[in-house]
Formats: C-alpha cells, structure tokens, sequence
C-alpha cells in the first residue's frame, strides 16, 4: 500500500539543526483547479500542509437578501441559480419549505415525479463531479465518458421541462408538467444502459494503481471529526457516518423504495469516490422502481398564482447531490418571505477542507479539494 | 561476410568525388544536404505526429478529433495550427529575463534536432556492402545521446527562470528534479544493452540483434527503459510538470506564438525519438521479424523501424489517454525506491552472464562489423585527442567542425554564465517587491513632510 | 416537510435541567430563550447522553419586525435520531456566546451571521467576515439595509484612487449642485 505521509514521519527525518522556515502559498482565485473563484492560503513546512485557509466570497450574490423581496414563485427560479449543477435539488429545495408552511396535499404523481428527477439529478450531479475530479488527477479522458451519460439526463431534463441547465421545473403543488410517456420510454432506456456505462467509467479510473496510490489514506476525516465539523452528504458518508436525509429523516415519499446507503471505512478520498460510484447504482434503482409505480392522476394541485403560507418558520432539509440542503423559512403570513436561508452543503463541507488538507502534502490539496465537490456558486450564494 | 559498411552519406559522398569534386567539398556538400534531410523529415514527422496524437486521443475520448481542416481526416490541421501560431504576437513578459527567455525555446528544440543524427533509420545493401541510412555512425552514439537529453533540461531551466513566472519557474524545478532522478535508471538500463551489444554505436547495437531482439535477454532492462522513457518526455503519467491542475502549463506557460510552438515541436520530436530509441535498443531497430529474414530491400527496413517507433508512439498516446497523473514525491519514490535498484540488478545480472559465457546472454555473439571507412566525418572526426599536433593535420571540413563546437562550447559557457550572474549577483526583485519598497519610501517621506 | 424518526418530548429533561426562563414547544421541537443562557444549553445539548446533539447543522440569524435580532440553531442526533430548534433572543448589545468550543461547524456560521447581521459571537477565535470585504461598514441582512445603489466607494472595498475620483465627484456636486433649470 501507499507510504502514508503524516505530519510525525517527515519531522523525524528532519534534524533539529536544519533551520526552517513556513511558508505561505497562494492558490487562486484565478487558477485552473479550485472550481471557480475559490482562493486557498496554505502555510506549509516544506511541502506538508499545516493549515489551510479558504478565502470564499468571491461569487457571493446577496442571494437571501434578495429573496427577501420577492414572491414565492420567483424565488424557484432565482436559487436555481445557486447551484447550477444540482437546479433540480435547489427548485426542490424551495418548494419544499414553501409547502411546509401552507398546508397542500401534492399530488402522489407529482411526487414520484419528483423523486425521479431529483435522483436523475443526483446522478448527473455525481458524473459531473467525476469528470472534474478526474480530471484534477490527470486524466483526462474520464470527462467525456461522464460527460456523455450526463448528456443524456440533460437531454430527459429538457423534455420534461424545455431547460438544459436550470430547470425551475419543480414548483408549490407539484411539477410544472406532466412527463410524457417519450420521456418514460428514453428514460427506461436510459435505466437499461447507465449501469453498464457506470461500469465502463469505472474500469478506466477506478482499478488504476496510479489513482489509488494517490487517494488512499489521503485527506481523511474521522468520524467525529466529520459530524463536529458539519459535514454531509458522500464526505460524512465516507468517513463511516451511516447518515442519509432519505433515510434517516424521510421526506417526499423516499420511505416506499428500497435502497441501501453506501458508507466509507477510512474517510479518504477514495472511500468519498467510492461512496459517489455507489450512490449513482442506488439513484439508478430508486428511478427504476418510482417508475414502475408511477400512478395516474395529477401532476400539480390547485394553487394560487402567487400563493400565501402561514405565518410562522421551518426548517426543511433534503439530501442534495453535495449533501444536506436546508432551507430555513420564515414567513409572516404574506406572499413574500421574511427571512430566507439557505444551508448549502458545499458551504460547511469546505470548512471542513482545513482539517482535511493538515499534514498532507500540498500536492495533494486539489485532489482533496476535488473529492468534497464543491460548486463555488452555492459556496458563495 | 560484409567487410564494407558506411553510412548511405559516405557513399553518396565517393559518387560525388567519382564525378570529380574534391574530398573536401563533397563531404561538406554531403553533411549539409545529410542534416538537412533529417531535419525536413523531422518537421514532417512532428505534424504527423500531432495530428496523429490528436486523432487518436479524439478517438478514445469518444470525439472526433480534428476534422475540418482538409477534409474529414483534418490532415491540414497542425499546418493550419502552426501558421496560426507563426502569425501569433510574441508576447514577452515584463518580468522575463530576456535573453534566457529568447534563447530557451532553441536550446529546447536543438538538441531533440540533434540526436537524429546518430539513429539509423535503415540499411540498404549496395554492391555487396552495408550502407546505413544514419547521418554519422557515431561509435559513442549513446553517450551523445545521453548528452543531448541532458542539454535539453538546461532549456527547461532557461525557459521556466527566463518567464518571471512562479508557476513556469515550479514547473521548471519538477522537470530538474524529475529528469535528473529518471535519469539514473535511464543509463543504467542502456548499461546492460551496451555489454550485451559490446558497443555503444546503434548500428553495432542493431547488427547485435540479429538473431534476437535484446527485449528477449533484457526483458527488465526493456521496462525500466520504457517506463523511465516516458518519464524523460515528460508524458502522461510523469506530465507533473505541465500538469494544468496544478502549475498551469508549467516552464512554458508564458511563451505564445512560433516560441511556444518550438517547444511543442521538440516536445513531440522527443517522443517519437524515445520510441526509436527503444526500437533501437531493444526491438531489433530496422530488422523485420525474425521469421522473415534480414530483409534486404532498403525500403523494409526503413519500413519496420517506422512501424515500430509508431507502436510505440501509440503507446505514449495511449497513456496519456487512460491514465491519471502521479504525485510529486511518489514519482521519485519510484524511480529511487524501484527503478534504481531494479537497474542496477539488471546490470549485474548481464554482467554476470557476459563474463562465464552465459548462453542466454551469448549464445548468439556474432563477428562485430568491421567499421572501414567510419570516424572521418563532422562529428566523427573527434574520436582522438585534440592537441595542437593533430589540428595541425586536420583537413578543412575536420578544421571547420572543431571551430564549430568551440564555438558552441563558448556560447553555453557565456549563456550558463549569464544564468549564474543573474541568479547569483544580479538579483531583481519582483514587481511587487520593488512596488512595496516605493510605498514604503513614500511613507518615509511624507511622514518628513509632515515634521 | 421531514419526518423525524425519533422524535422525543424533551419538556421533562429541560425543566430539570434548564434553571432559566424558557419556552418550549414538543409540536415543532422549538425552544426559545435568551442568548445570554445559551452556553447552558450548549452544555447539556453536546455533554448530555439523553440528548447527544453532536451534529450542528444549521446557524444562522433573523431580524424581527419591532428591531431584535433572534439567533437559530438547528441540531440533530446522529445517535438517537432526534432534532432541535433553538431560537435566542439577541439582547441589545448583539453579543453572543459562540458555539464553537462545542461544534466546530459553527466557526463558519457565525462568521456569516456576522457579516450578514453584525451580531459578535464572544469566544469565537476568527470572528471575520467571511463573504464581504472586511471594509465594508454595513449589514446587509439587517431590514434596515435597503437594496439601493451604494453610495459610498469605500463601502464597496474601492481603491484609494476610487474613493478620490468619488470625492472629487462629490466636491463638485457641491459647488454647483445638479438642479433642473
């Protein structure tokens, strides 16, 4: 296995007399691999990091201020925006506090509906990330294969609701529109073949030794360091906390389908990888099974054009791509939000960089930084 | 037996004295018209070799690759790409240094231009007698070798320091690092394919593979050579120093237009010269397969030995297509942990087996080709002792050759010098720093200004 | 809305607990009281086993109608499965104990609930603002923020040369002021 290089090993090699010093390194805001404008500041001996500060706030948008002034409905498609690419998981996101302060009854179409979409996101959400986290490590030409199968739920995404990119499909009451059964055909199809394209992606990446070496034993979170820092979603996951919104605080109808929840064992980059792979399998078979019970009916129920909640304040969360997306709502009874906040799971996932990073090699901060996955743009609302 | 065996040049050379030019300007005549058909080639192979690279990586990236530019086969793509690139500004960066920033793109390319010289490409078989399609049989060829991938790191250096740039000059540093560490496996693999051959010129090191190909005997010695072959190209998975998720594009991030592109043409001259090189050591260079015989047409061997360079120019691209790039410290880790010692074991095994007659390692011993009329060229000319007696019976083009090198030897002197200069007594400070001394003496005097 | 595995009635564990002024409410798991109680809390949520709140999910602030600031805090069990919302009443000075001895996800939060509302989290070890410049002098959460074309350059984080071009700018708006004639 791997030489593991912690902090304890180079310091012993290190006679006393040998005159340091720290330096202090700059990475970003401008540079190929920190996923938009993200500056880290890293004080490393020799080439061991021994701390690491993320300097974010570069793409903040003032996002809750302005949700302030707006109605219910324009907010779907202003947090869109936020995280450009998981739409699907921010318009749910949305609706779901909305509807937890108005009383609707959804229809049970609408949720399946739902649910297909915001597993389809999960997985292309996920491929993304393996394109960019490939491409962090060198290679290359994962990015088209990923890239490819992401085409293909995008181009399913475009049927159901005529965008591309941000949807502003899933709304107070149900979807925008109904799918159609060409959607359902191409969406079986899609079904049928993903697994085995997910096993050709992970053919060529996966089992390589150059890969392993890398992300083996590097970057790991404990446990308890993990639920202390916040973290969720696959880094929580992958450092062994068996803790999945679907499961352990179900919302939506996620509580009908089977599925199992992937855990790491050592909390490294690779356990993180590993946990994503299994995550697209699972999404696979929760779309599969919401498709074969699919029920007839409605695909959104009577709502106002500019609907009204109740007074009062919630907190909903759902298990994004990036981990947990909570929405903190409050309402004084009018068309228009008091307060609207947003938890982004990349947010609290790359506070948790720092204790990552210490006492790697800084060659292994992109490769660290690219295995929380990040979208700089729900870092920064 | 073939007692007769010169390079196609040296007979090229006796048809031009048949005709009644003189010794001299015949050779010159010859040399000349010699480097330059190998370095047209040169530039020829490298567009074939970008759009092949190119082509072939689209294909395993599940895209097309180049296809407008002549046709669906995009063939006019890199001479479409190299124009663009002739016609680009030449951006020099004002923090460069610029005659290192100037010099370093030639310094590059020059000596990947020059290890053409001793490949032999072919033989062809006339009157009986072994002409060999190499500009200068060289019976030191693998030092040169060695030596001129060396002088191309002092390039690497010249570029990444010249830039003014931390990303160029760390990049720089890696390729330093890097090169010197795979170096090492690097001679001692050639080491055994030198004792097992009994020579170091690549013409003796092909005939020595007559009956079989030094892969076979030399398996281990193949594979530290190929894995440290990759290395010394800086090509995936060893691309650390261009490697755009961490230093952008690493010694040559700064350089735009026709100096760039030098870097990129010696960048993929370097390759295929790396998969000739390995044809030559250890896949029988022009010789077909065994079972087919020696092969006498000229056009054969020229044939095979292409063919197996671009097996092996494949085989770089297909790296680079499928795998991920190595981390910094476990790419040394390898060459000093694994490769070195590897080697190193290679080389004594083979010494070993050379000196108690080990049939695995002699069995196929064949009389060494009389060499009678080599070592009177430009380059060969220097075989013996350079003193002042022996310049004294120096013919003209012998004469012209060593005030040639002597000059080439002031130029790297005067360039290395200027390195050391800059580094060691001319320190500049960088922009920012000369900015931050300016704030502060402006503070300095309005602080005065205001007492 | 999410389902709570295990959600619990934490009325009895609180009264014998909790020796201050409190609200709580077993429906919607809020409780509410003063910040100035809060380290109290803090205590008995991270060190007590019947509650075992490790998991600090959410932290962040609010602006009510008649002025006061309210801090929200959202914690869930891993453990036990159970969640709680804690909501405290800023007093006027904005000075709150910071969460961070306990949960390290706070660190970030209340960076945030900073910059945003300008509320101060004493015992914090980094309390900067974490998506604005620090030269910036407003809060921009507060409602008493309108969203409006900023006037002042160096609110915005404008450089020296700005801020004299803004100046210049003003000096001359001065002298001959932009009237309709």
């Amino acid at each position: 296995m791997a030489h593991r290089y912690t902090q304890p090993d180079l310091m012993e090699l290190r006679s006393d007399d040998l005159e340091t010093q720290e330096l202090t390194l700059n990475v970003g805001p401008q540079h190929p691999s920190t996923h938009g404008v993200l500056r880290l500041v890293a004080v490393t001996d020799g080439e061991i990091i021994k701390s690491l500060e993320p300097h974010i706030g570069f793409l903040h948008r003032g996002m809750e201020k302005n949700s302030e002034g707006r109605e219910y409905r324009q907010l779907i498609p202003l947090w869109d925006r936020n995280d450009y690419l998981a739409s699907m998981h921010m318009d749910y996101m949305t609706t779901s506090a909305v509807e937890a302060l108005m009383d609707l009854e959804v229809p049970r179409r609408a949720e399946y509906i739902r649910v297909i979409m915001l597993e389809l996101q999960r997985i292309a959400s996920h491929l993304f990330w393996f394109a960019s986290f490939a491409l962090d490590s060198g290679a290359v030409t994962p990015l088209f294969y990923a890239l490819k199968e992401r085409e293909k739920i995008i181009d399913l995404f475009e049927m159901a609701s005529g965008a591309r990119l941000l949807y502003n499909y899933i709304r107070p009451g149900g979807v925008r529109a109904d799918i159609t059964p060409a959607f359902m055909e191409k969406l079986s199809k899609f079904i049928r073949e993903f697994p085995r394209y997910l096993d050709e992606c992970e053919q060529l990446y996966t089992g390589n030794a150059i890969f392993i070496n890398r992300a083996r034993d590097v970057g790991v979170l404990t446990r308890e360091a993990a639920i202390n820092l916040g973290v969720s979603g696959p880094v929580l996951r992958g450092s062994g906390v068996a803790w999945d919104l679907r499961k352990d605080e179900p919302y939506s109808i996620y509580p009908e389908f089977k599925f199992d929840i992937p855990v790491g064992e050592r909390g490294d980059v690779l356990d993180r990888y590993e946990v994503r792979f299994y995550e697209m399998r699972m999404a696979t078979e929760i779309v599969r099974q919401a498709m074969e019970g699919l029920p007839e009916g409605d695909y959104v129920a009577k709502v106002p054009p500019s609907p009204k909640t109740k007074a009062g304040e919630v907190y909903v969360r759902q298990e994004a791509a990036r981990g947990e997306l909570g929405c903190y709502l409050v309402s004084d009874g009018g068309r228009k939000p008091w307060r609207f906040h947003v938890r982004p799971a990349s947010y609290l996932n790359l506070g948790a960089l720092d204790t990552m990073c210490r006492g790697y090699l800084f060659a292994d901060l992109i490769i660290i930084l690219g295995s929380i996955d990040i979208v700089l743009g729900d870092v920064d609302k | 037996m073939i007692i007769d065996s010169a390079t196609i040049w040296e007979a090229c050379r006796d048809l031009l004295m048949a005709w009644g030019l003189g010794y001299s300007a015949a050779q010159v005549i010859i040399l000349l018209l010699a480097f330059l058909v190998v370095a047209v080639f040169a530039i020829i192979l490298v567009l074939a070799l970008v759009l092949l690279e190119r082509r072939l990586i689209g294909w395993i990236q599940l895209r097309p690759g180049p296809n407008r530019v002549g046709g669906r086969t995009g063939w006019l793509q890199t001479v479409a790409d190299a124009l663009k690139l002739l016609y680009k500004e030449d951006i020099v960066p004002l923090n460069a240094d610029r005659p290192t920033y100037f010099a370093a793109p030639y310094a590059v390319f020059m000596p990947v231009l020059l290890m053409l010289v001793v490949l032999p490409f072919g033989v062809a078989i006339i009157n009986g007698s072994y002409r060999y399609f190499v500009v200068s049989d060289l019976n030191i060829a693998v030092l040169y070798i060695l030596a001129m991938g060396s002088v191309e790191l002092i390039g690497v250096i010249m570029a990444g320091w010249g830039s003014g740039n931390k990303y160029a000059l760390i990049g720089a540093m890696r390729a330093v690092a890097q090169l010197i560490s795979y170096e090492v496996p690097l001679v001692l693999a050639l080491v055994s394919v030198v004792l097992f051959a009994g020579s170091m010129s690549l013409v003796d090191i092909v005939h020595r593979q007559s009956s079989t190909w030094a892969i076979f005997p030399l398996f281990p010695a193949f594979v530290i050579f190929f894995i440290t072959g990759v290395a010394e190209t800086n090509r995936c998975p060893f691309d650390l120093l261009e490697a755009e998720s961490e230093v952008v594009a690493g010694f040559h991030t700064e350089y735009s237009g026709m100096r760039f592109a030098l870097f990129f043409l010696a960048e993929y001259l370097a390759v295929w010269v790396m998969a000739a090189l390995i044809v030559v050591f250890f896949f029988g260079g022009w010789k077909g397969p065994m079972f087919l015989g020696e092969g006498g047409l000229w056009f054969t061997s020229f044939f095979w030995f292409m063919a197996k360079s671009f097996f092996f120019v494949w085989c770089f691209i297909w790296f680079r297509g499928t795998f991920p790039r190595i981390r910094v410290d476990q790419l040394m880790v390898f060459s000093w942990k694994v490769l070195l010692p590897l080697a190193v074991v290679q080389v004594m095994i083979v010494g070993w087996g050379i000196t108690y007659r080990n049939p695995w390692f002699s069995a196929n011993v064949i009389p060494r080709v009389t060499v009678v009329e080599a070592h009177s060229g430009m380059v060969g000319g220097f075989d013996y002792m350079t003193t002042p007696e022996t310049l004294r019976h120096l013919t003209t083009p012998e004469l012209v050759a060593f005030g040639w090198s002597v000059l080439g030897a002031i130029v790297v002197i005067v360039l290395l010098g200027a390195m050391l200069y800059r580094t060691i007594l001319g320190f500049r400070p960088s922009r920012e720093f000369q900015r931050e001394i300016e704030l502060k003496n402006m503070r300095l005097e309005d602080a005065k200004g205001s007492e | 809305m999410n389902q709570v595995l295990d959600q619990k009635d934490f009325s009895e564990l609180f009264s014998e607990s909790l020796k201050f002024e409190y609200e709580y409410d077993p429906a919607t798991q809020i409780l509410r009281l003063d910040a100035a109680h809060l380290p109290e809390l803090f205590a008995l949520l991270a060190n007590d086993e019947r509650l075992a709140m490790g998991y600090l999910r959410d932290l962040t602030a609010k602006e009510q109608p008649e002025g006061e600031f309210h801090v929200v805090y959202n914690w869930a069990s891993i453990e036990h499965h159970h969640t709680l919302m804690a909501v405290a009443k800023v007093p006027g000075s904005l000075d709150v104990p910071s969460a961070t001895q306990y949960w390290e996800s706070a660190n970030w939060m209340e960076r945030e609930a900073w910059d945003m509302f300008g509320i101060r989290f004493a015992g914090h070890p980094d309390l900067r603002r974490i998506y604005l410049e620090e030269t910036v002098s407003f809060f921009p959460l507060r409602k008493s923020f309108k969203v409006s074309p900023v006037q002042n350059v160096r609110d915005l984080g404008g450089s020296e040369r700005e801020i004299a071009k803004a100046k210049a700018k003003a000096a001359k708006e001065a002298k001959e002021p932009a009237g309709d004639r």
